[in-house]
């Protein structure tokens, strides 16, 4: 088998952190093999925001001018209370002029488009759903669906939060996810106008639920309930609506409006989970990426953003492997992947896990406080709250 | 001139930065050409300690071997005072085998030779003394001594710290050198067996004077002698050897012995210098790397290590230009290499203009003092004074 190992890279899942990788890797003369589960493209619902750090990431690609057509410029995140009184405001824009690139909101698919659109010919196989890893001393194999074999010099995982791959690397010793408290319901409407202002996004805050709008563009809205509720929780066919009711009752009437517009059959109910930050992300030949290695909750908007920082890191650190022809330096390059973005992705996913925290509470007294408290805040800790984030360069 | 500019990088200088970026940029798939002024090589003067550090950054290249076979592993550096006490031992094997490289003691000459090696064949163009650097649009143009130029994409000047390269990017605004009140003069010698112990790098400290002595192996040792002088002094053309040892009478009898062993045709005399710390080593397609960027004192013995770093980072940052086929991605690698190495490197020079003024301090009251001190430093200090400069990993 030895001899017939192929000098490439297998990519499990095509989000924005494989096909990122993907394209770096091509960039850095490795040759990859990127394998979705997914028929088809552009499946994918929901949208994102797409922060400066992880907007010049994507530069060192080339594709900075190809991602800020997919979506227009956030200059402001705002955040309400349920009554639709402004708590704070993040200077989105302000972060953005500073280190001069924009944030952008993109559709899921779109995004996912647009990346694929810079993949060379016969690299994305589509309806490629990988059941297992193995390796060996020579090489390791990705088992599909279908029966089908591939085998390449390095795996590496990016197939997201139920990553199969995960399970290669940690085995039994894998931690549980953790369920955040909060379930969601997403969906993407077409209106016309007037829902929001093009360059903002915004965040409704209470008891236990909070409620997010986003603009990816278009006359669409992007919008998203989160609840305080069990995890597995499930809605009966044609009651969707009837629950959303009772949880954006006591929101401002738009996003009441905005629920009811929304056909059923658009909105995706999904559990909230992350995990532990891990000590390490590979073994051996197979490395994790993305949200197989730091699956994180929503709450700052970097999720995606960290996954394609991911990919343009372990690509530099792949380059010095000569291609993988010279696969002694496979560890250390591995290494030096993990020891580089383990401390960034974790930092990302504990504030996340701490902004969720302080969006759960229902004592009135406790959110009187935090809302006063969020609603003194001085400009300088705003835009901390950004940069601390966005500071960073892939 | 715009079609006919080759893809390639030009590497001024063929010191350990500039071999290093040579190899490392080859192993990206990056064309690269080192010109070095001297017409051989193998002729540089001195020794040096290629750090633990370092020697990591190497293993990225697969060129640790080749390396290790030249140089001597050093298991304790030992500080004694001018009667030859030992005032302090650091455990310098201890902390290097749970690292995994060591540190090594290694001829100049020889670390140059086996650098060499290891680059592409012909990619090193020797008698070819750089005069002065010109960069437009489209490519950057090399002039040298002989009336010839060379064009490239990007220009890397690793042509030390008296760099011609240097003076391109930062014009008339750079800075003078700091002198740092000290004279060097070094060799390397052929010693009779056993007149030293293998494994370990001996300082002997008096006031305002410093001898520093390795065995390299093959029954040679280098050795350093640093003394407080006005700068721009001059040795007269015999007897350098009697004046060395006059310097010395108070040192122990093996400095003036190796001292004596060495024919003086083969003692280098030069002026100790630093640069503080540059906010920028780029301009346009031009950018600085090792003692070009970041002239340092040799008190902490990281200059020439340091510099390798510079390479493989500089190589991992460059391969996101696809081989220098994609040009609008230059600025982004020059600047992330920067950003990478900057701090690193500043940190190494101040360190070293620290530890030069307490090692070379005339004052006898603070001189027994910080022997004392020294003497009883505990082994778990001892031991974070040497990891502190190998934390870093590229």
């Amino acid at each position: 088998m030895a001899a017939e190992t192929p000098n490439r890279a297998l990519i499990i899942g095509a989000g924005p952190g494989g096909l990122t990788a993907a394209i770096a890797l091509k960039r850095v003369g490795v040759e990859a093999a990127l394998f979705e589960r997914a028929p088809a493209l552009g499946a994918v619902g929901g949208a994102l925001g797409v922060q400066g750090n992880a907007l010049r990431a994507l530069m060192r690609l080339g594709l900075g001018d190809r991602l800020m057509g997919a979506g227009p410029e956030i200059r402001a995140q705002e955040f309400y209370d349920d009554s639709g009184e402004l708590l704070f405001r993040l200077p989105q824009g302000e972060v953005s002029d500073a280190y001069g690139t924009p944030s952008i909101c993109v559709l899921r698919s779109e995004l996912q488009l647009a990346l694929v659109d810079a993949l060379e010919e016969g690299v994305l196989r589509l309806g490629a759903e990988c059941t297992g890893v193995e390796q060996d001393p020579d090489g390791v194999t990705a088992h599909f669906a279908d029966g089908r074999a591939e085998r390449g010099a390095v795996l590496i995982g990016a197939d997201g939060g139920r990553s199969i791959v995960r399970k290669h690397v940690y085995g039994d010793a894998d931690g549980p996810m953790k369920y955040s408290g909060f379930t969601t319901w997403r969906a993407v409407v077409q209106l016309n106008g007037g829902v929001l202002p093009e360059d903002t996004i915004r965040g409704f805050l209470g008891p236990a639920k909070q409620v997010v709008m986003f603009p990816p563009g278009g006359d669409r809205t992007y919008w998203g309930v989160l609840n305080v509720e069990p995890a597995g929780g499930q809605d009966p066919p044609g009651g969707v609506h009837k629950t959303l009711r009772e949880h954006v009752s006591r929101f401002p009437s738009a996003i009441q409006n905005l629920v009811e517009a929304t056909p059923e059959e658009a909105i995706d109910r999904t559990d909230i989970y992350d995990r532990d930050p891990e000590e390490t992300w590979v073994k051996d030949r197979v490395v994790l990426l993305g949200d197989a290695a730091h699956m994180t909750t929503p709450f700052i908007g970097q999720g995606a953003g960290i996954s394609m920082e991911d990919s343009i890191v372990l690509s530099k650190q792949l380059a010095l492997t000569d291609g993988l022809r010279d696969q002694r330096m496979l560890p250390h390059a591995l290494g030096a992947y993990e020891r580089e973005r383990i401390p960034r992705c974790s930092k990302v996913v504990l504030e996340s896990r701490r902004r969720g925290q302080m969006y759960k509470w229902t004592n009135p007294v406790v959110i009187a406080m935090r809302n006063r408290v969020l609603r003194s805040l001085p400009k300088k800790a705003t835009y901390a709250m950004l940069k601390q984030s966005v500071d960073y360069q892939a | 001139m715009a079609a006919e500019t080759p893809t390639r990088a030009l590497i001024i200088g063929a010191g350990p930065g500039g071999l290093t970026a040579a190899i490392a940029l080859s192993r990206v798939g990056i064309d690269a050409t080192v010109f070095e002024r001297a017409p051989e090589l193998g002729r540089a003067p001195g020794g040096l300690a290629v750090q633990s550090n370092a020697l990591r950054a190497l293993m990225r290249l697969g060129i640790d071997d080749l390396i290790t076979r030249v140089g001597t592993a050093l298991r304790s550096t030992e500080i004694y005072n001018s009667r030859g006490k030992m005032i302090l031992q650091l455990p310098v094997g201890d902390v290097t085998d749970a690292r995994g490289a060591p540190t090594l003691a290694v001829s100049r000459g020889d670390l140059q030779v086996a650098l060499s090696a290891a680059v592409d064949n012909g990619h090193i163009q020797l008698g070819s003394e750089c005069t002065g650097v010109e960069q437009d649009a489209d490519g950057v143009t090399a002039h040298f001594a002989d009336g010839r130029t060379e064009r490239g994409v990007v220009l890397v000047g690793a042509d030390g710290g008296r760099s011609v390269v240097r003076k391109h990017v930062y014009e008339d605004r750079d800075a003078p050198r700091r002198y740092s009140g000290v004279t060097a003069w070094r060799s390397v010698v052929n010693l009779k067996a056993d007149l030293l112990p293998v494994g370990a790098i001996r300082f002997y400290y008096g006031a305002a004077r410093q001898f520093t002595l390795a065995a390299i192996g093959g029954q040679r040792a280098f050795w350093g002698f640093v003394n407080t002088e006005p700068e721009g002094g001059k040795d007269p053309p015999d007897g350098v050897g009697q004046i060395l040892c006059d310097l010395l009478k108070d040192f122990p009898a093996i400095t003036r012995e190796v001292v004596e062993a060495t024919p003086e045709a083969g003692i280098i005399r030069t002026d100790v210098y630093d640069r503080d710390p540059e906010e920028t080593w780029v301009k346009g397609r031009v950018a600085l790397l090792g003692d070009a960027a970041h002239l340092t004192t040799p008190f902490v013995g990281e200059g020439a290590s340091i510099t390798m770093e510079d390479a493989v980072v500089l190589a991992k940052e460059l391969s996101l230009t696809h081989g220098l086929t994609d040009q609008q991605m230059l600025d982004t690698a020059l600047e992330s290499y920067q950003r990478v190495r900057q701090p690193r490197c500043s940190d190494i020079v101040l360190a070293s203009r620290r530890l030069g003024r307490i090692y070379l301090s005339t004052n006898p009251v603070l001189n027994r003092v910080r022997d004392a001190v020294m003497s009883r430093l505990p082994v778990a200090v001892r031991r974070a004074m040497i990891e502190r400069s190998y934390r870093d990993e590229v």
